[in-house]
């Protein structure tokens, strides 16, 4: 008995949830037909038309809207459009269901983003005793409980399936098998449909003249190694339909590596003490979810991006101890500023904290109550659980240049759609 | 500008020189030496604006032999680490400078170099440092003092008075604190000085210090010390050194030093330093380098525990013990650093309670010093 893996991918994920959740297209749609859909886009902002297009329908996709186009340009394709804003929480939301609806049909399985999980699953075995059966049932459950199109590749492995997902998308049904052992359906693919490559795609078609995954794997390892390094196996093996990675059930609850926030400031920033009071903001956030997960940092890093997001920095700089307390990293970071600032007009700023370590004592000071500012810490992430973030902050926050009430609003940059 | 010189002074001096050049720096002409020619004497300069290094090289009147014999007076700025690098590499014992507009010749035996040189009047000044008031001490106690200091001082600005150790003469004692708000460490000695001279405070950054210390001689020679205006210099022999000093007010540590204390013990330097980098060895993986003391009347106990590795412990016997049993941690690095500066038999450790500051102190010295410790304090235990 082996394992067959499956990728399942969700159609316009974003686009989808807001299609599925307007009653006046329930009537019409259809699980088999895309174009019963309206041709409707989720834009950043709506009120502006240099905002950008985040998720299209297959309509709209149809007219020539992709995704990152700017609105103004998406409505001269196409006038009738229906424009919504984003609801990130919905979308979020919604993807936690999905993947519990997933997890029902496939109890082996991994998130890998929010629109997208991998599972596996026994072959040969009574229970899925016809794989492609057992995804359409997943299909149609996904259909039916939200009304949202998914597509699903199987094969032999993780990588495997990846790459049988993006044919998924462009056939009928959306479903791909690759059974065990037939190279030849991966093998005719074009050497840009090795998935995770990136430009590595490029070298192998320039300059070893490989047109096809299977031109890849008649290619040398030690002539891949030569050229890649390390990457030569990887590409080798993925080349020969071989990927050993496992599912993770847990890979999202594994212990973070690095914490990190941004933002995209409404206007270009030119004061420091501005600058300063979105850095603190961001860093308070780092700081919470450090403690959430009783972590502490040894390495702060900032991000910069200048005006017209032209240029910009990023550098870390490491800490003589581990922190998680706001106060302590914050005089770093503000070094880090002055050093590396050229003192063009600030678009967006980042802040990061990682070299994580287990929280663990707290070195005492001479000139501060180390025990009374944990405690104060403590009490503040009580007080932001139970009543929410905007419930305590800074004065700096209710300055021109605060931007963490703004932020409450939204999930990764853009609206959450929760008043 | 014309002068001839002895190859192994001008050597000697540019080796120190060099040490102050900076390694990057947006002004070119800080990579240049200053060589003036006097009508006795060679002035060379380096200054990156943090420290400057003046190194006078003249003939001795007791000495027979000539060093030096200018012919011309003049002035010019030379990369200074290109110079060493010439100069290491002549053929023969006496060197000729000889200087047309910004180009200097120099020839020793059949060798002769053409350099291009700088504008010596685009050298920036050192600064100007009165030398009315000062103090003396030898060198050799300074290079100590400082030994003893500077090792406590704060390497992150988020506090920039920290990253320097802290000066200040009263009375003819100068007292020395360095600390990085982890530990402290303060040094009083008696020194001479010339119409009662007295500064309330004076601090002088981690990174100087460190340079000045390959620079003093560990000799009895003396060094005299003067303040002026945001600067410290420090004088001796033929050697002038100049160091910014760091703006801004340190912290009043008058208040931080305990006086009473609950547990007092007095034990072996050498014993308890190799005991606790025994125990260190455990203690690296953690960011704190926790150990654990346990002080009872007739042992006190060593222990590390690291959850990967083991657990380690060690008992020794103090030499003398007051007070009640205490329990606390601390970080070992913190704790090998305040040892290692104590060069008596015993050290006196004062305890207040696992939450505040402990005392080192060295047993029977002439010394003034005082280190202070505060311990880590354990979340999980």
């Amino acid at each position: 008995m082996t394992l067959i893996y499956g990728l399942v991918d969700m159609q316009s994920f974003y686009a989808s949830c807001e299609v599925a959740s307007r009653r006046e297209f329930t009537v019409t749609r259809r699980m088999d037909r895309d174009d019963s859909d309206p041709a409707l886009v989720v834009a950043g902002d709506p009120a502006r038309r240099s905002g950008i297009i985040l998720a299209a329908t297959p309509p709209a996709k149809a007219r020539g809207i992709t995704t990152a186009m700017r609105l103004g340009e998406a409505l001269r394709l196409a006038p009738e459009l229906v424009v919504v804003a984003p609801r990130m929480r919905l979308y979020i939301e919604t993807s936690a269901r999905i993947q519990q609806t997933i997890r029902e049909h496939f109890p082996l399985q991994e998130q890998f983003s929010v629109d997208e999980s991998f599972f596996a699953f026994p072959h040969p075995s009574t229970l899925f005793c016809d794989p492609v059966a057992a995804a359409r049932g997943l299909q149609q459950a996904i259909w039916d409980q939200f009304r949202i199109r998914c597509r699903i590749g199987l094969a032999p492995n993780k990588w495997m399936a990846k790459v049988a997902n993006n044919v998924a998308k462009t056939v009928a049904g959306g479903i791909v098998w690759w059974p065990d052992g037939d190279l030849l359906p991966l093998h005719e693919l074009h050497v840009s449909k090795m998935w995770g490559l990136r430009k590595r795609a490029h070298v192998l078609e320039l300059e070893f003249g490989a047109k096809t995954i299977g031109d890849v794997s008649r290619i040398s390892r030690g002539a891949l190694r030569d050229r890649f390094g390390t990457w030569g196996d990887v590409i080798h093996r993925w080349s020969h339909g071989e990927d050993p990675s496992p599912i993770h059930p847990d890979a999202y609850d594994a212990p973070h590596k690095s914490y990190s926030h941004r933002v995209t400031l409404p206007r270009d920033f030119y004061a420091r003490d501005e600058v300063a009071t979105v850095i603190l903001e961001l860093l308070d956030e780092v700081c919470r979810r450090l403690r959430h997960a009783g972590q502490r940092g040894k390495r702060v890093g900032l991000g910069v991006t200048y005006a017209r997001f032209e240029g910009g920095f990023y550098r870390a700089r490491a800490l003589t101890s581990a922190h998680d307390d706001a106060r302590a990293i914050y005089p770093t970071l503000l070094a880090l500023l002055d050093q590396h600032w050229s003192g063009d007009g600030i678009r967006a700023v980042g802040v990061s904290v990682d070299d994580l370590k287990t929280a663990a004592d707290d070195q005492l000071s001479l000139f501060e109550d180390i025990p009374k500012r944990v405690q104060l810490n403590r009490t503040i992430d009580l007080i932001h659980e139970r009543y929410g973030k905007t419930s305590l902050y800074r004065a700096a926050s209710l300055t021109a240049a605060g931007q963490l009430l703004s932020r409450s609003k939204k999930i990764g940059g853009h609206w959450s759609g929760t008043p | 500008m014309q002068f001839v010189i002895k190859k192994n002074e001008l050597l000697t001096g540019l080796q120190q020189i060099v040490r102050v050049i900076p390694s990057r720096t947006t002004k070119p002409i800080l990579y240049g030496v200053k060589i003036d020619a006097e009508f006795n004497r060679i002035r060379m300069t380096a200054y990156d604006l943090e420290i400057g290094l003046e190194i006078l090289i003249e003939n001795k009147d007791q000495e027979q032999v000539e060093v030096l014999q200018v012919e011309e007076p003049g002035s010019i700025v030379i990369n200074a680490k290109f110079l060493l690098e010439i100069i290491r590499k002549l053929p023969q014992q006496l060197v000729r400078f000889n200087l047309k507009n910004h180009i200097a010749t120099i020839q020793s035996g059949a060798a002769i170099y053409t350099l291009n040189g700088l504008d010596s009047r685009e050298f920036p000044l050192l600064p100007q440092v009165d030398d009315d008031e000062k103090l003396t001490m030898a060198s050799t106690l300074l290079l100590q003092s400082i030994q003893k200091t500077v090792y406590a001082v704060a390497t992150i600005e988020s506090r920039p008075t920290l990253t320097g150790v802290h000066f200040k003469l009263k009375n003819d004692i100068l007292t020395l604190t360095g600390t990085d708000s982890h530990r402290l460490s303060n040094l009083k000695i008696s020194v001479d000085t010339l119409k009662e001279y007295s500064f309330e405070e004076a601090i002088m950054p981690g990174k100087t210090l460190q340079e000045l210390l390959r620079i003093l001689p560990a000799s009895e020679e003396m060094v005299e010390i003067t303040l002026a205006d945001h600067q410290m210099l420090i004088r001796y022999d033929n050697i002038h050194f100049y160091s910014r000093l760091i703006e801004g007010t340190y912290p009043d540590i008058s208040r931080i030093i305990p006086e009473t204390f609950r547990t007092s013990i007095k034990i072996g330097t050498k014993n308890l330093i190799e005991s606790i980098e025994r125990a260190a060895l455990l203690a690296r993986e953690n960011d704190n380098h926790v150990i654990r003391l346990h002080l009872r009347p007739n042992q006190t106990e060593i222990t590390s525990t690291s959850q990967e590795l083991g657990k380690i412990s060690e008992v020794i016997e103090p030499q003398t013990f007051q007070g009640e049993e205490l329990m606390l941690a601390c970080n070992a690095r913190f704790m090998l650093e305040s040892l290692k500066t104590i060069d008596t038999e015993d050290v006196s450790i004062q305890f207040t309670g696992p939450g505040s500051a402990f005392i080192i102190t060295p047993v029977e010295s002439d010394t003034n010093h005082l280190q202070l410790i505060l311990p880590v304090r354990l979340n999980h235990a």
